[in-house]
């Protein structure tokens, strides 16, 4: 009882929180897609997430940010319980999830795409104050900000989508495929990016397919399979494992 | 130029103000909602009731009957949401136009219970004003400028506005929406509120014009629906034009024809529409 | 798309779904012992005909009903009125009619106010061989060349408005305006169903004959949210006088209009129905319809009952302070006379000798009864008599004694202005002070 009123009264410690999943079953319908995952990500950690397609890593995702709520298991995130917490809460709670295939908000313009990230009214009285950062993040951006976000080109488009993620000031930044449909040039750019995030202390969870670049990023990765954790642990580790390399790496 | 037609013109473009405002609060609802309040025009009758009530039954200063005609319907709209439209908003289209149309014979027969079918009149008229050979009604003027000054507004609230920037997001995309933080629940209740306001406003600007009575929504619309299909359901700006559009060519084709036959005109322009542009006259 | 695509399936299936005929309340006189003689009474309570007159009709429709059975129905046989609301759509009023004859297996059904529900209902009367009893739908069409026998009209033709109209001007157009009557350039506008487009056929007819020219000749809805185009062509066309056939939206709308759009006219005759309602557009224009007249049978009120057969004065009083007591109107519309009177005609001159002579009242008694009906002129409280034309006759099933006259509004009253022989001098062109008067 007192614990869980503890947990309540603190929902938002200043040091960021430790992402706790734990026996985590979730699918859609009768579908299942996710077979008790656990898996746990500490303040300032960077964390990712491979495997194939259909290994339910995007699932696990919106397991996270709410959009689908697990059947069984729970969802921690800095020790408070989400499984009850409405989706459009945790951007406030600083959960900022870039979606698959990015979702921005095509007929709106590069500066009313942030404004719909800051919606939350504590991220409205910061607004100017990161809109700026993020274009110092992206001065592409700042240049672009009246352009509508639909015409720009897609290493552009990731680009606004992670910022119009950190306009709520998030504590773990989760990212879906952030190299999906780009050129390998670009895939390189938006990885660097990744980079100089976490370097300034952000926590990041990224879900990715190229293999090879995320090991770059992030400390440490779980390899899904099926729904399920076939494999974890530190990057280099895993670039180094045999097996590894022959499914995901191309065996180079 | 002919005077007689420059007068038709002039009147098919006031015409357009009057539809334009119901146009443009159906296209918000159904853009956001994804749901066709079939009950709309009902509502600005709805509104007309009220303005009527409290100006000639009540003895309220006009403006001050108007100010609260807004907040009314727009309540209307809100009840309409959370009573009809939410518990449906998982059901198929179909289910959500027949009970928004059963909301509309629903208003018809509590108007007509409490009001009778009586033909209920302001008795308001502003002079008319003669600019060379044509008259222009000083009422219809006032009416016009009053909508694009609603217009105006609204384009300022959705353009400048977190929530206004919202509604124009989640039109698009409603599933992401959350992961903005933004509760897709409360942009549905605001936009119903909103639209319910320009049906209000509506109901002020056709209440000088129109008689009010139980069925006055049958006047105005079908035309109303016809308008938000060619400029694009949810497509603001298209049904803006559209109205316009419309409000000429009922106009110029009565001048031209004969009153029936514009409507035919429009009718038929409507279809051709649908067929060649099913995604609205504007779409882009 | 896919949401237009059943959005629109969706506007087609509500619109047929929520055309479910509303349940409607029997209206029961006192009953006196004896099976009660049903007797259907369908009219408009609801939706835009119901202000345009047919509410009153009902009304008169109810005090005949009530009279009747306290005066002892037929020989202590009450009538019982069953109720069908058409709310002025025409497949309602076809839905109930199947309700009335089928469900609640009526002979005869009365009332009917719209000429675009008598027109499809008459065809399907005929073909079950039930009385229809037609109280107040005008078009000439309803009966022309249709030799109909089970469909009765006791009331004016369309055709007779527009004798009335066009020799009320060409009566006066010398005199009063000084203009030859081929001279009087006439403007002709009406709703578009088959009321307005039969007396406005009527109207034209007319005027053919007395070579009056007619500058402009047009049909519009009467729910159009705009006439404005309509007031601008008669103001090029420069009519004299303004002939208008309308129900009421359209008429108030018009009036607005044509006020704002500068339209001046010498005079304007209205047509029945929502002309008719002299309260209402006195409420809502005031002094601004002063001298606008109309055409109509008369209101008995406007009658000068002295002159009426023995008896029938009293009739005439007797439901003028009901009708007064009961509804608060100051000068009760036509359509609140024709409702008393035309259903009067059907109880005492139809329905009583039928139930005598055959001790029912079947359709085909009932029918039997109305052809041998024979009242001469002034012993209806409407002033005219009735005599049906009979099987055969163009216009089988009319009453060929029906008059309609041209009456004249002035401070909220109907006087009779034509024929000259029932009533007073027209004032002609509208004053001055009438906002609409020409210049």
């Amino acid at each position: 009882m007192s614990a869980a009123l503890d947990t309540r009264a603190a929902p938002q410690s200043p040091s960021g929180g430790t992402l706790e999943l734990s026996g985590i079953h979730a699918g859609y319908g009768d579908f299942q897609a996710l077979f008790g995952i656990s898996l746990r990500v500490e303040p300032g950690e960077a964390v990712g997430v491979v495997g194939p397609n259909g290994a339910g890593k995007t699932t696990l995702l919106r397991v996270i940010s709410g959009l689908i709520r697990p059947t069984a298991g729970t969802l921690r995130f800095g020790g408070q319980d989400l499984a009850r917490t409405p989706p459009h809460q945790l951007p406030a709670l600083g959960i900022a999830h870039v979606p698959e295939n990015r979702r921005l908000f095509p007929h709106l313009t590069v500066e009313e795409n942030l404004k719909v990230g800051a919606f939350s009214p504590a991220a409205r009285a910061h607004f100017a104050e990161r809109r700026d950062r993020v274009y110092d993040l992206f001065p592409k951006m700042k240049q672009r900000r009246h352009q509508l976000a639909g015409t720009m080109s897609g290493g552009e488009q990731q680009m606004c989508a992670i910022g119009r993620a950190l306009m709520c000031a998030p504590r773990i930044l989760l990212l879906d495929e952030p190299s999906a449909g780009l050129a390998p040039i670009v895939v390189k750019q938006v990885f660097d990016l990744v980079r100089r995030i976490r370097e300034e202390g952000l926590t990041v969870l990224i879900v990715e397919q190229n293999v090879a670049q995320v090991l770059r990023v992030v400390d440490r990765a779980y390899v899904l399979e099926t729904g399920r954790v076939a494999a974890e642990g530190r990057s280099s580790e895993l670039a180094a494992d045999p097996a590894i390399r022959r499914s995901y790496l191309g065996g180079h | 130029m002919d005077p007689f037609l420059l007068e038709a013109i002039v009147n098919g473009i006031l015409l357009g103000g009057v539809f334009a405002l119901p146009a443009l609060g159906l296209n918000l609802v159904f853009g956001v909602v994804d749901v066709v309040w079939l009950c709309y025009a009902e509502l600005v009758m709805v509104g007309m009731y009220a303005v009527w009530f409290l100006y000639t039954q009540l003895g309220w200063p006009l403006p001050l009957a108007f100010g609260a005609c807004l907040p009314v319907v727009a309540l209307l709209g809100v009840l309409l949401h959370l009573l009809v439209v939410r518990p449906l908003l998982a059901a198929p289209p179909i289910n959500q136009v027949l009970a928004t149309g059963g909301v509309l014979f629903l208003l018809q027969g509590a108007m007509t219970l409490i009001f009778r079918t009586d033909f209920r009149s302001l008795g308001v008229d502003m002079p008319p004003m003669e600019v060379g050979e044509i008259f222009v009604s000083g009422t219809k003027l006032a009416a016009f400028c009053a909508a694009l000054l609603g217009a105006a507004v609204l384009w300022a609230f959705l353009k400048f506005t977190y929530v206004g920037t919202a509604i124009r997001a989640i039109a698009r995309d409603r599933e992401v929406m959350p992961l903005m933080g933004v509760d897709p629940q409360r942009i549905y209740l605001i936009a119903s509120a909103v639209g319910g306001a320009l049906a209000g406003l509506a109901a002020c600007l056709l209440v000088v014009q129109l008689d009010v009575h139980p069925f006055v929504g049958l006047s105005f619309g079908p035309i109303t629906f016809m308008i938000c299909v060619m400029g694009g359901l949810g497509n603001m700006l298209g049904g803006f034009l559209a109205a316009f559009l419309m409000g000429i060519i009922v106009s110029v084709g009565g001048f031209w024809g004969t009153t029936e036959f514009s409507y035919v005109v429009a009718f038929g322009f409507f279809i051709v529409t649908i067929f060649a542009r099913p995604r609205g006259l504007f779409a882009r | 798309m896919k949401a237009f695509g059943s959005t629109r399936r969706g506007l087609l299936q509500a619109g047929a779904a929520l055309t479910i005929p509303a349940t409607v309340a029997r209206a029961q006189g006192p009953a006196r012992g004896g099976d009660p003689l049903r007797v259907g009474v369908m009219t408009d309570l609801s939706g835009p005909f119901a202000g345009a007159g047919s509410q009153p009709l009902f009304w008169g429709a109810e005090v005949a009903i009530e009279l009747f059975n306290e005066r002892g129905g037929v020989d202590g046989r009450p009538v019982q009125a069953i109720t069908a609301d058409s709310q002025s759509k025409a497949d309602v009023a076809i839905n109930e009619m199947e309700r009335l004859l089928g469900q609640e297996r009526l002979e005869v059904v009365t009332g009917i106010y719209s000429s675009a529900h008598a027109v499809p209902l008459s065809g399907r009367f005929e073909q079950a061989r039930k009385m229809m009893w037609i109280t107040s739908a005008i078009a000439t069409a309803v009966l022309k060349d249709k030799n109909f026998r089970y469909v009765f009209r006791p009331t004016v033709h369309s055709d007779q408005y527009g004798e009335g109209s066009i020799s009320a001007i060409a009566d006066n157009a010398q005199a009063k305006l000084g203009i030859a009557p081929d001279k009087v350039k006439l403007g002709v506008i009406y709703e578009d169903g088959p009321y307005g487009t039969g007396v406005a056929a009527a109207i034209e007819a007319n005027a053919r004959q007395r070579n009056m020219p007619i500058v402009l000749k047009e049909a519009y809805s009467a729910t159009a949210p705009d006439l404005s185009t309509l007031v601008t062509k008669l103001r090029r066309e420069r009519p004299d006088i303004v002939l208008q056939v309308g129900y009421n939206p359209d008429i108030t709308l018009f009036l607005r209009q044509a006020k704002s759009g500068g339209l001046r006219f010498k005079m304007l005759i209205g047509h029945g129905a929502g002309w008719s309602q002299i309260d209402r557009l006195s409420e809502t224009f005031g002094q601004d319809v002063n001298y606008m007249c109309n055409v109509d049978p008369a209101a008995t009120q406007m009658l000068d009952w002295s002159k009426l057969q023995p008896g029938v004065g009293d009739l005439a009083k007797t439901f003028m302070d009901r009708f007064q007591a009961k509804h608060k109107l100051s000068d009760p519309p036509t359509h609140a006379s024709m409702g008393f009177n035309n259903t009067w005609i059907f109880l005492e001159h139809v329905l009583k000798p039928a139930v005598r002579k055959t001790g029912g009242m079947t359709a085909d008694a009932l029918r039997e009864a109305a052809l041998e009906v024979d009242v001469p002129t002034g012993g209806t409280i409407q002033g005219y008599g009735v005599k049906f034309a009979p099987p055969g006759n163009p216009m089988a099933g009319q009453n060929e004694r029906s008059i309609a006259v041209v009456m004249q509004f002035e401070n909220g009253k109907s006087k009779v202005v034509w024929p000259a022989a029932l009533g007073q001098p027209v004032v002609m062109p509208l004053p001055a002070s009438n906002a609409y008067a020409a210049r």
